[in-house]
């Protein structure tokens, strides 16, 4: 195990203040407030405006990419935009719950680059969405019924998938498929798919049916390549999520906060009761351990190999913290340690400060009006994105040596 | 602390690494602790914060590991930081900011321990309200009588001083009335009891002070401001940079390394348990990594009085499920002997003692509630509490 550097980094905080003030004027609550509209807004302008205009697609894109336009001025002559720079993006997307594709526009791009398929990242930097057809709540995104048949290059693809997250903003879908007895990841234009939005618990993050009948699509990768593509963009994914699940609590907890400074029962502010202030003790510890578990995930996975070298994550190992640094296969162990734990304690907290913050609202708490019920959403949805808290829990098991 | 001339953060490194050389010559590969640590206070590496002269450099606390890093790299032996603890760690950042001369004195015996510490704060009567202790001291021309009972003394019968907070004013509203005294042990007036706990060992004593006796020349800051200098004790007490904490250290090693020895202790249920608190205890790591590094930095933040919550829970919860999974194999106990054990360890001895021990990690040194208190106040910015007996003279207040 090595140690994780957890202070504040130039760049980052750079980029965080430039995503939080473009947020500030572009999506406030009624904005996010507006996803639940019928008919809902495809909020395309601000979606341009975070991954194209600001560069945040670039950013996903890795080294090849230009510097965020946020991060410039701080950023040094030849930056190497990573999971940690992602990572303070999606903290301040969570702190807004903005309806914005990243997170799986994210795992997308993750995938597409691990396969090296250059003309499709520089298309997505470029401002186009790509997401992973693949359920909400997979946590294996090789899984997959989708059939695909055809050549080495160029394939036809056939199948359905249910409740994938974004899939109706997106442009080009990487879909996981069979393809004989091999694994494929192919691309294939969103306009050849019939994408069949529903309504779902969040509309910051819609719900679709995705489904093919025979449509064209270009092969990305192959076999055990294409398999550890799909992990390192699960685990991206998931170290993501934990930082976005670390804005989105920090920012309902200053939410519930304000609103038990101001709130007046009984003579005196709801702040003022014991019974308050030590759910909100409570509420900030936890906060403030899911940031550093988040800033540990991300800052892990820049530093560890995509994929593992050498067999399964952790395979043979029993002590957790007993592993040579230079070893690949172990930094692939400790970077998904990391990973599985931030995004494991980030499902649970997101969602109890959520709930607890509404219920620091009392009756306001149940209203359209108030914000809180977006935050509770998208904390209750986050539970299952990329796999439910239990199954993360079981596979950080198998890692760490705690078997049933 | 006293405030330094304001050097780099890279002078500092030098100043300490220019010590440290010098101590590791002066010390020529000696591994006597009473030497060592002889030479460390000279070379101003006891606590490298405090002032030039009286064990320190002056520089940031954030160098502490830095010093003992480099000590460790140059083949000196770190001194046991554990040995005269409350000396250590409570007693001299009080004396080091409040003391005179003749009491700073004091520091140098602390640190070659030759003159062992204990702490006489709370009280039968106060607890999480430490500023109601009613020991009385009463002065008589340069000297006080002290009377009165303490109780929680950690090492009390192995100490030579004791810090001590004592009301010297009853008349004025209890936080007014107190001052603060460094006591001898070893004198008639006071006699040390062992204070058996739910555990059946002694770990801690009740001391009574009968008349006891203690010079003013011995009394740490003003009289009546013994609340000030005793709030300087408790947040050093909170204060402790040392390196990081490895993942599975404390408790959850002990019950991991268990689950893991221990097929049948298993289900999926206890597994589902264990897991979360796994998750628990190294997110709180983490946390306690963030907070570590940012005081090295010199950035130091809020973190870090969240830990001893998450400590408490995690300790309780996995001490609590490891009797629990072992099933009646967990009940077994070594023996309820009245030990006075020397040293101690949270994780040691058997599930039922540590089960038991984790019971008193959300009452001592500031209860989980009273934290919580902390943190709501004054991290969060919530009003705080109701307080009734705040203007009244402590001698009129219900007891």
């Amino acid at each position: 195990m090595t140690t994780t550097d957890l202070l504040p980094d130039a760049d980052e905080e750079a980029l965080r203040q430039a995503v939080r003030a473009l947020l500030a004027d572009h999506c406030d609550a009624p904005t996010a407030l507006s996803a639940f509209a019928q008919p809902r807004p495809d909020f395309a302008a601000l979606r341009a405006a975070l991954l194209a205009d600001m560069g945040l697609g670039e950013l996903l894109a890795g080294p090849g990419g230009r510097d965020p336009a946020g991060a410039a001025s701080a950023a040094p002559a030849e930056p190497e935009p990573g999971p940690a720079l992602a990572g303070a993006a999606a903290h301040e997307l969570g702190r807004a719950v903005a309806p914005v594709p990243f997170l799986t526009f994210a795992v997308a791009m993750a995938a597409v680059g691990a396969l090296g398929a250059d003309e499709l990242v520089e298309r997505l930097a470029g401002g186009a969405v790509g997401i992973v057809a693949a359920p909400f709540d997979s946590a294996d995104l090789a899984v997959t019924t989708v059939e695909a048949s055809g050549s080495a290059s160029t394939v036809s693809v056939t199948g359905t998938i249910t409740a994938v997250p974004d899939a109706q903003a997106a442009d080009v879908l990487v879909v996981p498929a069979r393809c004989g007895e091999d694994f494929v990841l192919v691309a294939v234009e969103a306009a050849a798919a019939r994408i069949e939005g529903f309504p779902g618990l969040d509309e910051t993050r819609p719900l679709a049916d995705v489904s093919f009948d025979g449509a064209a699509g270009a092969v990305l990768g192959t076999g055990d390549a294409a398999g550890e593509a799909c992990e390192a963009a699960r685990l991206l994914g998931l170290a993501l999520l934990a930082c976005e699940c670390a804005g989105l609590a920090e920012r309902v907890l200053e939410i519930g906060l304000d609103y038990i400074r101001q709130r007046r029962q009984f003579g005196r502010t709801l702040g003022s009761f014991q019974a308050l202030k030590h759910r909100a003790a409570d509420a900030w510890i936890a906060v403030m351990q899911l940031r550093a578990a988040a800033l540990a995930a991300v800052r892990s996975l820049s530093a560890a190999p995509a994929v593992p070298a050498g067999g399964e994550p952790g395979a043979g190992e029993t002590e957790a913290g007993d592993r040579a640094a230079d070893d690949p296969a172990a930094e692939h162990a400790d970077a998904a340690i990391a990973v599985l734990t931030a995004a494991a304690y980030g499902k649970k907290v997101a969602v109890h400060v959520a709930e607890e913050m509404l219920q620091f609202h009392g009756g306001n708490g149940m209203t359209w009006e108030y914000p809180i019920h977006l935050y509770l959403k998208r904390a209750k949805a986050d539970e299952l994105l990329l796999g439910s808290r239990e199954a993360l829990e079981r596979e950080l098991a198998t890692i760490i040596d705690i078997e049933e | 602390m006293s405030p330094a001339p304001q050097r780099t953060a890279a002078a500092e490194r030098e100043l300490v690494a220019a010590a440290v050389a010098a101590a590791a010559r002066r010390l020529a590969g000696s591994q006597d602790d009473a030497q060592v640590r002889a030479v460390l206070y000279d070379e101003g590496l006891a606590w490298v914060d405090f002032p030039a002269g009286w064990g320190g450099l002056g520089v940031s606390a954030g160098l502490r590991a830095f010093a003992a890093e480099a000590l460790a790299a140059a083949g000196v032996p770190v001194p046991d930081p554990h040995a005269n603890a409350i000396g250590m760690g409570m007693a001299a950042p009080t004396i080091v900011e409040y003391g005179t001369d003749e009491q700073k004195a004091l520091l140098a015996r602390i640190y070659t321990l030759e003159t062992i510490f204990c702490q006489l704060f709370s009280e039968p009567g106060a607890g999480s309200d430490l500023a109601a202790v009613a020991t009385r001291a009463v002065r008589s021309g340069d000297e006080w009588t002290v009377n009165g009972q303490k109780v929680w003394t950690s090492g009390a019968q192995n100490a030579d001083m004791a810090i001590l907070v004592a009301r010297t004013d009853p008349t004025v509203p209890k936080h007014r009335g107190l001052s603060y005294f460094l006591i001898d042990m070893h004198q008639p007036g006071v006699e040390t009891r062992g204070l058996r706990q739910i555990t059946g060992e002694s770990e801690f004593n009740e001391v009574f002070l009968t008349d006891a006796r203690v010079p003013d020349a011995m009394r740490l800051g003003p009289e009546g401001a013994g609340w000030q200098v005793a709030n300087t004790t408790l947040n050093s007490e909170r204060v402790s940079i040392g390196g990081g904490a490895a993942r599975e250290a404390g408790m959850i090693g002990v019950v991991a390394a268990a689950w893991r020895a221990h097929p049948e202790y298993r289900s999926p249920a206890a597994r589902a348990e264990l897991m979360d608190l796994w998750i628990e205890s190294e997110v709180a790591r983490l946390a306690g990594e963030l907070q570590r590094q940012q005081a090295a930095a010199g950035r130091p933040g809020p973190e870090g009085s969240g830990a001893k919550i998450s400590f408490a829970r995690n300790a309780q919860a996995l001490s609590a499920l490891d009797v629990r999974m072992r099933g009646a194999a967990g009940l077994r106990y070594d023996d309820w002997a009245d030990r006075r054990p020397e040293h101690y360890s949270m994780t040691g001895r058997n599930p039922v003692y540590r089960y038991l021990r984790a019971k008193g990690n959300s009452i001592e040194g500031g209860t989980t509630e009273i934290i919580r208190n902390i943190i709501a106040e004054r991290v969060l910015g919530l009003p705080g509490e109701h307080r009734v007996d705040k203007d009244i003279p402590f001698e009129d207040l219900p007891r």
